[in-house]
């Protein structure tokens, strides 16, 4: 399910502080930990549901073949390179794919290992791995446009040298640290129960009178059938109708040719 | 509700059952005004009403022999929970200045403590900044200087002429200049008061024979050691 409404921080901010009877601040809490409490909710939310896709047009550094892992962002959807006027209008692209094990640390782009390369003779000899290569220097089968993470950097294929531009898409871990957050209308529920829940349980280290609180405002938060987790998870993995209805008319049609 | 009324009643109870006892209205005006100030506490904690809020539209922003900057309060506050006694304090970003700017600029000020102020800057959003600024109040001693200041802080970096604050104030005895001045409580604590005032009393009157100056070392004479009851009756019994 998409949507672009959000709803702002202040929305939230006003109803969680009345709920935790905290509106004026003075129960040793400040407003920025409720800020930062909202920004770990949708960081949460982000790494379990997905919620979050984003595209990052980035240059493709063609000397070292390496690009730092951008920040806030986790499982890459989508890695094309791109040559383009300007920044980010792709006039040629290609898909990259995930190579397995391939590292091209400290070479200059050309060099690197897998345990299969393209060109098997890299591991000759090697009676348990036979030479796997799908290539030889008899047959080649054009251009190859892969990479991989390691260390922290995504490698690219000598390949990729032929552009420009990286596009990524990929699932984003929620607003990056500092930022302020904005939060899905579909996930307003689950974001005021978050902060009331850790409200309590940091409320109950000070006073055990709060543990029942707590305990309540988790089983509001976390029940497997009714919590507003729950409900939150099952919201953005519900499908379009859009695209229900063309899944649906693709499926029957492959019945009937 | 006024003094006069308050403290005639109380010293008409109290001289007709210790008439020997000289008290004076002073110290039944003290004695009211401790109950008030307990009180007034208790009445805002059960109510968080207004009724005990004072502003101070312009209070001047200086700066202390280490730079930090600062302002003394103005009257004494309530000693409330984090620093509850401040209801609010703002100073508008744009102009650094309380009064000049639009509403929109206010900025709020929150409450912290001097050591735990360092956790602030470990949270990107709790961070002290001219935009999400704190104040700790030091209410004993300054380098050995008696103060009751409030001291900023995240706005180190831009000079502020002026706060507006709004305080939870205490009963100053001397603000009170005529005894028909109004007694600022709610009319439904007068109960309250008048029993507050006369168990004080009570209490004083109470206290001990033996601990009674009567002079009698004076006169070279060792004091005579009151013996407890009981004590007494079973010596008699005794003999």
């Amino acid at each position: 399910m998409y949507q672009s409404d959000f709803v702002s921080l202040n929305h939230i901010l006003a109803e969680v502080t009345v709920t935790v009877n905290d509106e004026k601040f003075r129960n040793g809490l400040t407003k920025g930990w409720y800020v930062s409490r909202i920004q770990d909710a949708l960081q949460e939310l982000a790494f379990d549901t997905f919620f979050q896709k984003v595209t990052l047009d980035l240059d493709l550094p063609t000397d070292t073949l390496q690009l730092d892992f951008p920040e806030n962002i986790f499982n890459i959807r989508e890695l094309y390179v791109y040559n383009g006027d300007n920044c980010c209008a792709p006039t040629s692209s290609q898909v990259v794919h995930w190579k397995r094990e391939f590292n091209n640390k400290n070479g200059k782009g050309n060099a690197y290992t897998a345990r299969i390369k393209d060109r098997g003779f890299s591991n000759g000899n090697d009676p348990f791995l036979p030479n796997n290569g799908f290539e030889s220097s008899s047959y080649w089968f054009g251009f190859k446009y892969y990479a991989n993470v390691a260390e922290g950097k995504i490698m690219f294929s000598s390949d990729c040298r032929g552009f420009t531009k990286v596009r990524i898409v990929a699932n984003g871990a929620g607003c990056p640290i500092g930022d302020l957050p904005v939060i899905p209308k579909f996930f307003e529920r689950a974001v005021n129960d978050y902060v009331e829940e850790r409200f309590f349980n940091t409320m109950k280290t000070r006073d055990r009178a709060m543990a029942p609180r707590w305990s309540e405002a988790y089983q509001k938060l976390n029940d497997p059938r009714v919590g507003s987790w729950k409900k939150a998870t099952m919201r953005i993995s519900s499908l379009q109708t859009w695209e229900k209805q063309s899944l649906e008319e693709y499926l029957s049609s492959m019945w009937h040719k | 509700m006024i003094y006069r009324t308050v403290i005639f009643n109380a010293l008409k109870s109290f001289n007709e059952v210790f008439d020997d006892a000289n008290i004076k209205r002073n110290q039944v005006m003290y004695w009211a005004l401790v109950v008030v100030n307990r009180l007034r506490v208790d009445q805002y904690k059960k109510t968080e009403s207004g009724i005990f809020i004072s502003t101070f539209s312009s209070v001047v922003v200086v700066r202390d022999n280490k730079g930090r900057q600062y302002f003394d309060l103005p009257a004494m506050i309530m000693d409330l929970p984090n620093e509850g006694g401040v209801e609010y304090i703002t100073y508008n970003i744009e102009t650094g200045c309380c009064c000049d700017g639009d509403n929109f600029s206010q900025i709020f000020f929150q409450p912290t403590t001097p050591s735990k102020s360092h956790r602030l800057y470990g949270d990107e959003y709790e961070k002290p900044s001219t935009t999400n600024p704190y104040f700790y109040r030091i209410g004993d001693k300054h380098d050995g200087v008696k103060v009751d200041r409030i001291y900023l802080v995240g706005t180190d970096c831009i000079e502020i002429k002026d706060v507006e604050i709004a305080l939870l104030a205490t009963l100053d005895p001397k603000t009170i200049c005529s005894l028909d001045d109004v007694i600022p409580l709610p009319d439904e604590r007068e109960q309250e008061l008048m029993q507050g005032i006369l168990e004080i009393g009570r209490f004083v009157m109470m206290m001990p024979k033996e601990r009674i100056n009567d002079g009698t070392e004076e006169k070279g004479a060792t004091p005579q050691t009151q013996v407890p009851s009981a004590i007494a009756q079973d010596q008699t019994t005794e003999e």
